[in-house]
C-alpha cells in the first residue's frame, strides 16, 4: 500500500490493522503532535476506527507554543 | 514632528497596489489587540504600529528579563526589570504618535478576557503557552473577533488565521496538551530570527483580514534554517467542542485560584479578585528576607532560596521552584493571602 507521509510516499507493506497502529510505528513520542489526514484533524480516540487505505494523506504536525 | 504627512508616512504601503489608499484609510481606522508581549509580541506590535493601524493594546503579565533581548525588539539593556507591555508602549509611541496605544500590565484569564479585548477587531497572538491561545480561541469565537495564532520553537514557526467560518485553534488541537506535552523554547531554544519571521507573517496576515481580503486558509508551518514552508490545509471540524458546539469551556472555567508552571519552570500563583496590591505595604511588613527592591509596578525578595515577584494585580511568579506545593507555601508564608 502506498501513502504520502508528510507529502513523501511510503510504501507500507505488512499488515496494518488502523491508523493508531501506525501511529505507534512511526512516532516514539506523539506527545504535542497533530495527526492529519486527508486534510482532517484525527483525534486519538479515532485512530483506532480508521483503516488505511491506498493513497492517504497522513501529515504530522509538531504544534509549537513558544512565542 | 508637529504635523504628520500621512501620504509621506505610509507612501510605500500605499504604492503596493495590496494596500493602496483604500486600504491604508482602513488599517489607520482598525484596533488590534496584541495579547503577550514578548518576541512575537513586540515584533506584531512594532510592525502593526509602522504600518499605522488607529489603535494598539499590548497585554503582558511579566517583567523584562536580560535573556529576552536577543528576540524581543522593543527592549534595551536598560529596560530589564521593568514591565514589558508598559516599556513596550513607550517606545511604540516614539515611533507613531499618530495610533492610540495603550498598554495593560495584567494576567489574561477567564475573568478578565472579554472586558480586555472588548471593541478590538483583531487579537494578535504573543503569547507562550497553550492556556491563554485557548481562552483567546474561545472570546474569539464567541465574539467574532478573528485572531492570528503564531508560535515558535527552535528553528520553527506556525500561523494561522482563526476567522468566520474556518477551522479554529480547537479544530487543530482537538484535545488539550497535558503540561510538559510541548516543547517550550526554554527547553529548546529559539533562533532569533524565527519570532520575527512569524510575526511578520502574522502581521500580514492581520492587515488583510482588516482590510476584508483573501488571507491565508489552514496552518502555514515553516524552518527557517531548512527553508521549508509548508502550508496544511485542514478543514473545520463540525463537531469541534467551541466553533462547532459553541462550548466556551475555557471562558466559563470558575475565576479560582490558578496556579501554573510557566515555559521557564517557576510557578505563577493568580489570586481571584481584581483589587490591586498595596505593594509598599506589603514590603514593609516582610521579615527574614533578602534582597528586597520594591518600585510602583512590583515587588521582589528572596527568601528560603527562591525568587518571588509579586505584581500589583496580586499575581506573583516563584522562581526556583516548579512545585506548585512549595510556591504556593511560599505565597502564604510571606505574602499572607
Amino acid at each position: 500500500m502506498k501513502i504520502f507521509l508528510n507529502g513523501k510516499e511510503k510504501i507500507i507493506s505488512g499488515k496494518i490493522a488502523c491508523l493508531n497502529d501506525f501511529i505507534a510505528i512511526i512516532l516514539k513520542d506523539e506527545r504535542g503532535k497533530i495527526i492529519e489526514l486527508n486534510g482532517r484533524v484525527i483525534k486519538k480516540e479515532d485512530r483506532k476506527n480508521i483503516s488505511l487505505k491506498d493513497g492517504d494523506r497522513i501529515e504530522l504536525i509538531q504544534f509549537m507554543g513558544g512565542g | 514632528m508637529s504635523e504628520i504627512d500621512v501620504n509621506t508616512r505610509y507612501d510605500k504601503h500605499i504604492k503596493i497596489g495590496n494596500i493602496g489608499d483604500e486600504g491604508q484609510r482602513i488599517i489607520s481606522a482598525k484596533k488590534v489587540a496584541v495579547i503577550g508581549c514578548g518576541a512575537l509580541g513586540t515584533n506584531s506590535a512594532n510592525l502593526l504600529v509602522r504600518a499605522g493601524v488607529g489603535a494598539l493594546l499590548v497585554v503582558d503579565r511579566d517583567v523584562v528579563d536580560l535573556d529576552n533581548l536577543h528576540r524581543q525588539v522593543l527592549f534595551s539593556e536598560q529596560d530589564v526589570g521593568t514591565p514589558k507591555s508598559q516599556t513596550a508602549a513607550e517606545k511604540l509611541k516614539t515611533v507613531n504618535s499618530e495610533v492610540d496605544i495603550r498598554s495593560l500590565i495584567r494576567d489574561v484569564n477567564s475573568s478578565n478576557i472579554a472586558e480586555i479585548v472588548s471593541g478590538y477587531d483583531l487579537i494578535i497572538d504573543g503569547t507562550d503557552n497553550i492556556p491563554v491561545r485557548l481562552l483567546i480561541n474561545d472570546i474569539s469565537v464567541r465574539e467574532g473577533i478573528p485572531w492570528v495564532y503564531g508560535g515558535v520553537l527552535g528553528t520553527g514557526g506556525m500561523v494561522m488565521n482563526i476567522t468566520e467560518g474556518g477551522p479554529c485553534l480547537r479544530c487543530l488541537i482537538p484535545e488539550v496538551p497535558e503540561p510538559g506535552d510541548i516543547p517550550t523554547c526554554e527547553t529548546m531554544g529559539v533562533l532569533n530570527t524565527v519570532p520575527a519571521a512569524t510575526a511578520a507573517l502574522q502581521v500580514t496576515e492581520a492587515l488583510k483580514i482588516l482590510m476584508k481580503k483573501d488571507h491565508m486558509r489552514g496552518l502555514l508551518q515553516f524552518d527557517i534554517w531548512d527553508n521549508r514552508f509548508n502550508r496544511h490545509v485542514f478543514n473545520r471540524n463540525p463537531d469541534c467542542e467551541c466553533c462547532g458546539k459553541r462550548e466556551f469551556v475555557f471562558l466559563e472555567e470558575a475565576n479560582e485560584e490558578l496556579i501554573t508552571v510557566l515555559c521557564d519552570g517557576s510557578v505563577q500563583i493568580i489570586l481571584p479578585g481584581t483589587s490591586e496590591a498595596d505593594l509598599k505595604a506589603i514590603a514593609g511588613k516582610l521579615k527574614g528576607v533578602k534582597n528586597l527592591e520594591v518600585n510602583p509596578f512590583r515587588l521582589e525578595f528572596e527568601a528560603d532560596g527562591k525568587k518571588v515577584t509579586l505584581f500589583r494585580d496580586r499575581r506573583a511568579i516563584i522562581r526556583g521552584t516548579s512545585d506548585k506545593g512549595i510556591a504556593r507555601s511560599i505565597y502564604s508564608k510571606y505574602l499572607g493571602l
